[in-house]
């Protein structure tokens, strides 16, 4: 596990577990379809197709043995070789009932100078609509990128924001203008880490 | 090789008033990314053609 984190949902906070997806996590995503009621069904739909586009990466990278499905993986693939591209799916699954076993995928790369690049970030389409009661899932993922970072010692997070993400990322960094690009920085990263503690560290001390 | 340390993971314990405030801005700009064309998967490998002696027979039963 990578972190657990919080989201709301109509019906009060859901606990949600990041991990790296591992095989056969692609099945529950190719699952998704978009709820009877949704108030922006385009967006429904990017979300089923970013998904699917993001199983297939990942799935040619797993066929070439260049996809991590573990944090040990990822670091032992890198430490092999410094300069190898590496790449991994973050998953968001539910821990208890929910809308979808899987509520967000982001399928990232390591690059050869062992910085990250978000190729596809999606939430379950249920999770997307603008009325339906769902916050937090794509800032949680976010997050978890912002953790393997630490890990890997990248520096940097970049990506390439569409028309409607913009705007999410240009507030999640702090108000710097985003256009089809951003850049998440060292600082940046460790803003977005801070939100959550280490599991030691709400652990009460062992007794001396 | 070394053996990778083990990995501790984060748990969120509170929700900020900063994640609180990006709730909001994410119910309104998801924040979802990809693109269609941005990668040319490369092509499925051929499908083996049908085998030629098959295609004979169908003619020669059409004649």
């Amino acid at each position: 596990m990578i972190a657990q984190l919080s989201i709301q949902t109509p019906s009060g906070p859901q606990q949600v577990r990041l991990e790296f997806a591992r095989m056969g996590d692609d099945a529950e995503m190719k699952k998704w379809r978009t709820p009877r009621k949704h108030s922006r069904p385009d967006l429904a739909a990017d979300s089923i197709e970013l998904a699917r586009l993001a199983g297939k990466r990942w799935r040619y990278y797993l066929r070439r043995n260049e996809a991590a499905t573990s944090m040990d993986e990822l670091l032992e693939k890198v430490g092999a070789n410094a300069k190898r591209e590496v790449g991994f799916i973050i998953i968001a699954k539910a821990i208890g009932e929910s809308v979808s076993s899987t509520l967000g995928v982001a399928w990232c790369r390591r690059t050869w100078c062992n910085h990250l690049v978000l190729d596809f970030l999606t939430v379950h389409p249920a999770l997307n609509d603008p009325v339906g009661g769902y916050k937090g899932m794509g800032f949680g993922m976010f997050i978890g990128i912002a953790v393997v970072a630490e890990k890997l010692g990248s520096h940097l997070v970049w990506g390439e924001a569409t028309e409607t993400s913009c705007t999410f990322y240009q507030k999640l960094l702090g108000g710097t203008p985003v256009l089809d690009h951003f850049f998440f920085g060292f600082e940046a990263l460790a803003a977005l880490r801070e939100q959550l503690p280490l599991r030691s560290q709400f652990k009460p001390k062992s007794k001396p | 090789m070394k053996k990778a340390d083990t990995f501790e993971p984060l748990i969120q314990t509170h929700i900020s008033e900063w994640m609180r405030e990006m709730w909001e801005v994410e119910a309104q700009h998801p924040p979802m990314i990809g693109s269609r064309l941005k990668f040319g998967l490369p092509l499925s490998p051929a499908k083996p053609k049908r085998a030629k002696a098959k295609a004979g027979k169908r003619a020669a039963v059409k004649a």
